[in-house]
Parts: C-alpha cells; sequence; structure tokens
C-alpha cells in the first residue's frame, strides 16, 4: 500500500544514476500520481510504463543539475492529461453522459472506507484539472511550489493561487467534516 | 481591522501552511493569526485537511504486475536499440559500397547485386520510419519539456 503522506522533497535526495535504480526507486511514485490522475489502475501501469521508456530515450541528455524526477512527473503528467482528453472526447461521440472528475477509480477501493476519506478523495475528483494536479503535486507528492511550477509549465505564483483556491472548494466541500 | 488586509492575509494561509511564504509575509500573517479568530479558524481547517490527504492510502499493484511492466520496458528498449543499429549498419554499409563501387568500377557481380537489393529494400524500410517520426515530431509534446 502506499501512504500519502508529503515525501521529502526530490531534489533534495539523491538520485540513482542508472534509469533501472531510479525506476526501482520511483515506479511507485510514478504510479501513484498516474492513479491519481486517471484513476485507474490498468491505465495507471500503462502510463508509469510509457513514461519510463520517454525517460529512458532523454536519460543520458538530461541536465544532471535537475531532479529527474521532475521530467518524470511532468512526462506523466502530459500522458495523464492526453488519456483524460481522449477519454472526454470518446465519451462526447459515445453521448455517455459526462461523469464528474476522474472515470472509474472508486473511493470505495481506499483503504479505510471512512465516509470522510472517501468525501475527500470525491471531492478532489472534482476539482478543475489545473487546481488538482498542483494539489495531488503538493500534498500527495510532497513537492515544492517551484517544482511544481517547472512541471505544469507555469510560475510558483500561480501554483500557489491554485493551491489556494482548491483548497477553498475542498474546505467549503467538506465543512461540515472539519468544523 | 482593515477587510481588505483581512482577506490579503486570507489569501496567504495556504502558502503560510506550506512554508512556501517569504520571511516578511509569514511574519504578517503570525501577528494576524493573533487578532483574528476567523483565520485561526481557517488555518485550523487546511490543516486538518492536509492531515487527511496524509491518510488516504491507495493500493499498489502486486509485484508481478511490475514485472510485466519491467518486461515490456526491457524488449521496448532492446527493440529501439536493434533498430537503430540495423538503420545505423545499412547507410554505413551504403557509403561504403558507394565509395568502393566509384573506386574500383566494374560490372558487378550476381552476390553484389542481390546483396544491394537487401539493402535498398532495408534502406525503404529505415526512410519509411524515418519519415514517421519526423512527421510525429511537431506533436511530441515531450521534446520541449523542461529538465
Amino acid at each position: 500500500m502506499t501512504r500519502t503522506q508529503a515525501a521529502p522533497t526530490p531534489a533534495a535526495q539523491g538520485e540513482p544514476e542508472s534509469l533501472a535504480a531510479f525506476f526501482q526507486q520511483y515506479k511507485r511514485r510514478a504510479y501513484l500520481f498516474a492513479l491519481q490522475m486517471v484513476g485507474d489502475s490498468d491505465d495507471a501501469l500503462e502510463l508509469t510504463q510509457e513514461a519510463f521508456l520517454r525517460l529512458h530515450k532523454r536519460w543520458h541528455r538530461r541536465d544532471p543539475s535537475q531532479p529527474a524526477t521532475a521530467l518524470l512527473y511532468a512526462v506523466l503528467r502530459n500522458l495523464a492529461i492526453d488519456l483524460l482528453r481522449k477519454r472526454a472526447v470518446r465519451r462526447e461521440a459515445e453521448a455517455e453522459p459526462e461523469q464528474q472528475g476522474v472515470a472509474r477509480f472508486e473511493p470505495e477501493t481506499l483503504a479505510g472506507r471512512q465516509e470522510l476519506r472517501a468525501a475527500l478523495w470525491r471531492a478532489i475528483e472534482r476539482l478543475p484539472e489545473a487546481q488538482r494536479e498542483v494539489l495531488l503535486l503538493r500534498d500527495f507528492h510532497g513537492l515544492r511550489y517551484e517544482e511544481i511550477a517547472r512541471i505544469t509549465g507555469t510560475t510558483s505564483t500561480l501554483v500557489a493561487s491554485r493551491l489556494r483556491d482548491a483548497r477553498e472548494r475542498l474546505r467549503r466541500r467538506l465543512a461540515r467534516y472539519l468544523e | 481591522m482593515k477587510p481588505d488586509r483581512h482577506e490579503q492575509i486570507r489569501s496567504l494561509l495556504s502558502a503560510y501552511l506550506d512554508e512556501e511564504l517569504t520571511q516578511a509575509d509569514s511574519q504578517r500573517v503570525r501577528l494576524h493569526l493573533e487578532d483574528c479568530a476567523e483565520c485561526r479558524e481557517q488555518l485550523a481547517q487546511l490543516e486538518r485537511l492536509k492531515q487527511l490527504t496524509g491518510e488516504l492510502v491507495f493500493p499498489d499493484p502486486p509485484e508481478q504486475e511490475w514485472e510485466e511492466v519491467e518486461r515490456r520496458l526491457s524488449v521496448r528498449i532492446t527493440r529501439g536499440v536493434g533498430w537503430m543499429l540495423v538503420c545505423g549498419g545499412a547507410v554505413g554499409l551504403l557509403i561504403y559500397s558507394l565509395v568502393m563501387a566509384l573506386l574500383h568500377w566494374r560490372p558487378p557481380t550476381v552476390r553484389e547485386i542481390l546483396g544491394g537489393i537487401v539493402l535498398v529494400g532495408a534502406l525503404l524500410l529505415f526512410f519509411s520510419v524515418l519519415r514517421q517520426r519526423l512527421l510525429e515530431l511537431p506533436h511530441d509534446r515531450y521534446r520541449r519539456v523542461k529538465q
């Protein structure tokens, strides 16, 4: 099981030199992010595999002064966004009713199954994509604003603002549990 | 207390919680919190939210799933290297053959003609793959991913 406690900042950790060791060290974190983004374990595994394959092509050309985890998250994020958009197009083409948030990851699959935690995850799923990704990267993966900005191609100020909006929405939606 | 100042500090609480504010802004928030029960309450709720996200647990895939991912990765990486070697070798062989043919011109033997046909076929395959890659390149959003 993967607990979503804020992890230490990847840039502050020593990253392995070889991609094989990097894969062993970060595969679960990559999978977790993919799962949180797309909500389906098979798709998450597929995205994780594709992300490491793309990382392999860039491994020897990457900037060694920058953490490879930032590149991994950036590639995963783009793959996940592609998949979510394809799903949306497919749903539209097949005239399926629109679903809230990401598709198939039911809160019941969370360990514990407490009402509050299920409600929290449902509320996170319903956040707008731009707010959800910064919340995931900050609160579940422990990245600093600057790192999130680099991964999402924005600025630290925008990250702070999206995060504030995301938390405000969650706080309002879960107000009755938080009081 | 001025309402606009209160709103301004309220908007900083999320970053304050993440310890992402400058020293001066952190100090401003701390001072405001001493006097503002509403902001203290909101900060406490944000802290509770953050604590709850840390308590969410997600299932890991079974170990054999990871073994399968590793196997598939290994196959695709090896295939990529194989294609690179085949294509590079074919181009090298063609250049070498052309140079040799120009330097020592004589009618080609049947073996050389057959070898040439195989080489031309391999080159056609190579250029078809190369063309496909070049066509896809403008749509490859990862080539601009910052490191």
